[in-house]
């Protein structure tokens, strides 16, 4: 419980009526509830809270929806959740210069529909969509389907201010698509889960919703056939804007009518003018023919762009199905998708647990969803720990991203840490040096 | 008894890749900037453990550490401000690895930008960021400047090609970051590497994403009688959400320097041109064509002429690229500036200059990067007039005040170097600075390297150094805000 002083002093820099004391949070916590709710009104009060917390020795976890608390390490006693959901608006949208300033707790469906008002859209497409805020989006570098045509949030992202663990407003970057000036901290904060500093607002650049798209499903027999499609579409001047590889059981996952039975499915999103989407259309499965395909299909307007929300939202969707599975986020080069996609298939089937895959074959990040059936909750651990190695050994990285507190507990969610571990040691020290701001829940520990 | 300096170099890298005599320290005293400074030696190492040795040898010594690539930069970057030893990496110019089903290199930080994508083009690669001295400069002094370059409008900058690094700490010990593959799990330090001015680790290997080349390319070339009729087309072009691949701008002082250099059929009457460049599929770029057309006749451009020819196209690129050098036609001296604003802001900012340049009685050239409101004004001064001299910088420095006021920046891409350091307060709060501290302080914890780049060294409100001219001495000028 926090002391009576901690509470009356949160109270006068928030009001009484936005802080609750020892919450009851259903579900989106892991573990024992933090011990107070901070709901502050501006970056000039997040500053306030964090100065206090910080002269007090108060652990603070930013949050905006709570959709991916309980991505990373679990949390240690939490003292202050710090709430960014009033600080809830855009702020500056300069349509004629593709920028858009917001605050960290517009929900990225809000932005969505102000930018698409002015035909524009944030390409980011992270998961937990329909909730997720901004703040907590960059905050986890979360990304989807289309990080393969513009990039992640690193890309995205031309500036923003944060509140440091001592409760300075600093910023990094500014309003405008050049930049070199000072370090790019940005970068630092960015997937660092609110463990440098809270982010308060950011500036991205906004692009133009192409005129038309479509998308191509291709069902195949094989991985192999299916990545060696990827790979020729890759090399090729096509550009596509999503090149997703679903086996069956991932598929099975969407609701989706079209290629059921194929084994495994590779979406290629396409867009841009209508006579580029044409001819994607036309060239695309031409090119593809040397790898057999068992099956075609095209899909645009609303199909298609549900078909895309679900991609995007697998990963909450088989977290909803199966509140006991594990998602393996492997990165590798794009040659050695096909072997982490048939190794951790092969691993998981072994140890008799399920599995599902879903690989940006573009940019050679595979998601191995992994679930008991009949299996002991110890294999469970014990694959995890060998997937991270194997894809380790073959010179990628893996980490466990989303596993029940049982299994993060017993296994090492973040694989092995490398040279340059001891520098993010460094820049923890210096940024937090009394440990504040969401400890332990990162990478290796910080 | 201990060896001197020079022994001790060349015991690590071989005495023919030691300087130290000064006849031969005054080749490496400046870069492409107006700033100079004699370091005490140059050496040229040929391996990452040469580099570790000479590093671990300059902490014993406690002499600070200035890396350099080509010596193009502008800010700066590789001036030895505070004398010490110079690391050249021009003896570290291989390309490593080619990987093109991964769509990857892996470079030593000496390799020409030019000389990577040439490398890879048989393949039906390039590398994206595209510099305009990317003859000469190096793939390491494009991380540490995260240089942009024309074609930076679509694809982006230094730091979203570049996915890790090899570096050297200074004291002595190797990290890699990054790597091959996206998102490596950890705070991003490939991210905070790139564009930190050689300010918090010697690079010793980059690995690169290439691009492929695109389908299809067409260069426009248009035309028009008032540099407002431009710029108000590239506003139009942003705001339409039509982005080329490159988009660039040139007013009639820049096009007589182009075109008595390169003859590439650049028109001398006009008040303003743009260069713009669209890539893709050819259905693509011809869609993007008839847009851009149809914006710069609605902006009354003269003519909108395509290049016919790749040997054309070429021509106008080379005209544009070489564009400071060709300065030196018209001017024996020119002052570089590099500004960025928002591309709406354009118009106003390019009347800005105007009105800058008749009250200073100077004349002012521009190019830019007019698709990401990138611009560089060229101040035309005689350098044997110190008191025009002066001038020209107080020009400069309100030009740079404009531009953040409008919501810009101090530098597109030039950096901040020993030349905009004293502005960085301009843009940055104190507590702004305090957090690049930390940051430098985990990397550069005693200052060794590359000190007086990118902090302030005095305290207060900005001021700007008048970096020496021959015959002049440096000193500073305060800013009115």
């Amino acid at each position: 419980m926090l002391s009576v002083t901690c509470c009356k002093r949160l109270g006068e820099i928030v009001g009484e009526g936005n802080l609750t004391l020892s919450p009851v949070l259903n579900g989106r916590w892991p573990g024992a509830p933090p011990k107070s709710i901070v709901r502050p009104a501006d970056r000039e009060q997040v500053c306030e809270v964090l100065r206090f917390a910080y002269a007090e020795r108060l652990s603070v976890a930013a949050a905006g929806s709570m959709t991916k608390q309980r991505l990373g390490g679990p949390p240690r006693e939490t003292d202050i959740l710090l709430s960014l959901e009033r600080l809830n608006r855009i702020t500056d949208y300069q349509a004629a210069d593709l920028t858009v300033s917001v605050h960290a707790g517009v929900r990225m469906t809000e932005l969505a529909a102000a930018l698409r008002r002015e035909n524009q859209m944030l390409p980011l497409d992270p998961p937990f969509g329909a909730e997720a805020t901004i703040g907590g989006v960059l905050a986890t570098n979360g990304s989807g389907p289309r990080r393969l045509a513009y990039g992640a949030a690193r890309d995205m992202v031309l500036g923003m201010h944060f509140v440091t663990a001592d409760g300075r407003l600093a910023k990094s970057g500014g309003k405008v698509v050049k930049n070199v000036a000072g370090y790019d901290v940005a970068k630092l904060l960015i997937g660092s889960l609110g463990t440098l500093g809270i982010i308060m607002d950011v500036t991205c650049k906004a692009f133009p919703i192409p005129p038309a798209s479509a998308t191509l499903l291709c069902g195949f027999e094989s991985a192999a056939q299916a990545l060696s499609a990827a790979r020729r579409i890759l090399h090729s001047p096509f550009a596509p804007q999503a090149l997703d590889l679903l086996d069956r059981e991932a598929w099975s996952l969407l609701p989706e009518a079209s290629l059921a039975g194929a084994a495994y499915v590779l979406a290629v999103g396409t867009a841009g003018p209508g006579p580029v989407v044409e001819r994607m259309a036309r060239d695309i499965p031409a090119l593809v023919q040397s790898d057999h395909p068992a099956d075609m299909a095209r899909i645009a307007g609303q199909e298609e762009s549900n078909l895309w929300s679900r991609i995007q939202e697998l990963t909450p969707s088989f977290l909803q199905a199966r509140a006991e599975g594990v998602v393996i986020k492997s990165s590798v080069v794009i040659t050695a998708v096909e072997e982490a996609v048939t190794s951790a298939r092969l691993a998981a089937l072994d140890a008799g647990l399920a599995c599902a895959t879903l690989a940006r074959a573009g940019s050679g990040i595979v998601y191995s969803y992994i679930w008991p059936e009949t299996a002991a909750p110890d294999t469970l651990v014990h694959c995890c720990d060998l997937l991270v190695r194997q894809t380790e050994q073959a010179g990628g990285r893996a980490i466990v991203e989303w596993a029940p507190e049982n299994v993060k507990q017993r296994t090492n969610i973040w694989g092995a840490q490398r040279d340059d571990f001891p520098l993010m040691r460094g820049l923890k020290a210096e940024f937090d040096p009394y440990g504040i701001l969401n400890p332990g829940r990162f990478y290796g520990g910080i | 008894m201990q060896k001197s300096l020079p022994a001790e170099l060349a015991s690590i890298v071989g005495p023919d890749a030691v300087l130290e005599r000064a006849e031969d320290l005054m080749l490496y005293e400046y870069d492409g900037s107006t700033e100079r400074a004699l370091p005490q030696a140059v050496v040229f190492p040929a391996t990452t453990a040469q580099v570790v040795a000479l590093i671990e040898l300059a902490k014993e010594r406690g002499l600070v550490i200035v890396g350099r690539g080509a010596g193009t930069g502008l800010s700066g970057g590789a001036v030895a401000a505070q004398g010490g030893l110079v690391i050249g990496f021009s003896r570290m110019k291989k390309i490593l690895e080619i990987d093109i089903p991964n769509q990857r290199a892996v470079v030593q930080p000496g390799v020409v930008n030019i000389d990577l994508s040439q490398a890879v083009q048989s393949c039906g690669y390039y590398y994206a960021p595209d510099p305009s001295s990317q003859k000469a400069c190096t793939i390491g002094g494009n991380v540490a400047e995260n240089s942009g370059g024309p074609h930076t409008l679509a694809y982006g900058v230094t730091t979203n090609h570049v996915l890790g690094l090899e570096a050297v700490l200074p004291n002595g010990e190797v990290v890699h970051t990054g790597g091959k593959g996206l998102d490596s799990p950890g705070y991003d330090l490939t991210g905070i590497l790139v564009g930190s001015e050689g300010t918090l680790g010697i690079v010793t290997e980059v690995i690169v994403r290439l691009s492929r080349l695109p389908e299809a390319v067409k260069t426009l070339l248009a035309i028009f009688e008032t540099v407002d009729d431009a710029s108000e087309t590239v506003a139009e072009i942003t705001a339409r959400g039509i982005t080329p691949a490159a988009l660039e701008m040139m007013d009639q002082l820049t096009l007589r320097a182009v075109e008595s250099a390169t003859g590439a059929g650049y028109p001398q009457d006009a008040a303003a041109v743009l260069l713009v460049e669209l890539e893709g599929l050819r259905e693509g770029v011809e869609t993007q064509g008839v847009q851009i057309e149809e914006v710069c006749r609605k902006h009354n451009a003269r003519q909108v002429r395509l290049a016919q020819s790749e040997k054309e196209r070429q021509l106008l690129w080379a005209g544009r690229k070489n564009a400071f050098g060709a300065m030196g036609r018209i001017s024996s001296s020119f002052y570089v500036q590099d500004g960025v604003i928002p591309r709406t802001r354009i118009p106003e900012t390019l009347r800005f200059i105007q009105k800058v340049s008749e009250r200073y009685a100077l004349q002012i050239a521009n190019v830019f990067h007019a698709g990401d409101g990138n611009l560089h004004p060229m101040i035309l001064f005689d350098g044997r007039d110190r008191e025009q001299y002066r001038r020209v910088v107080q020009a400069g420095a309100e030009i740079l005040e404009f531009c953040i006021s409008i919501g810009g920046s101090l530098t597109g891409e030039h950096g901040i170097g020993m030349e905009k350091n004293e502005l960085m307060p301009l843009l940055f709060t104190e507590d702004d600075l305090t957090v690049m501290g930390k940051v430098k302080a985990v990397f550069n914890r005693d200052g060794r390297l590359n000190p007086g780049k990118v902090f302030p060294t005095s305290k207060g409100c900005g001021e700007i150094r008048v970096p020496p001219q021959i015959g002049t001495t440096p000193g500073t000028i305060a800013l009115t805000r």
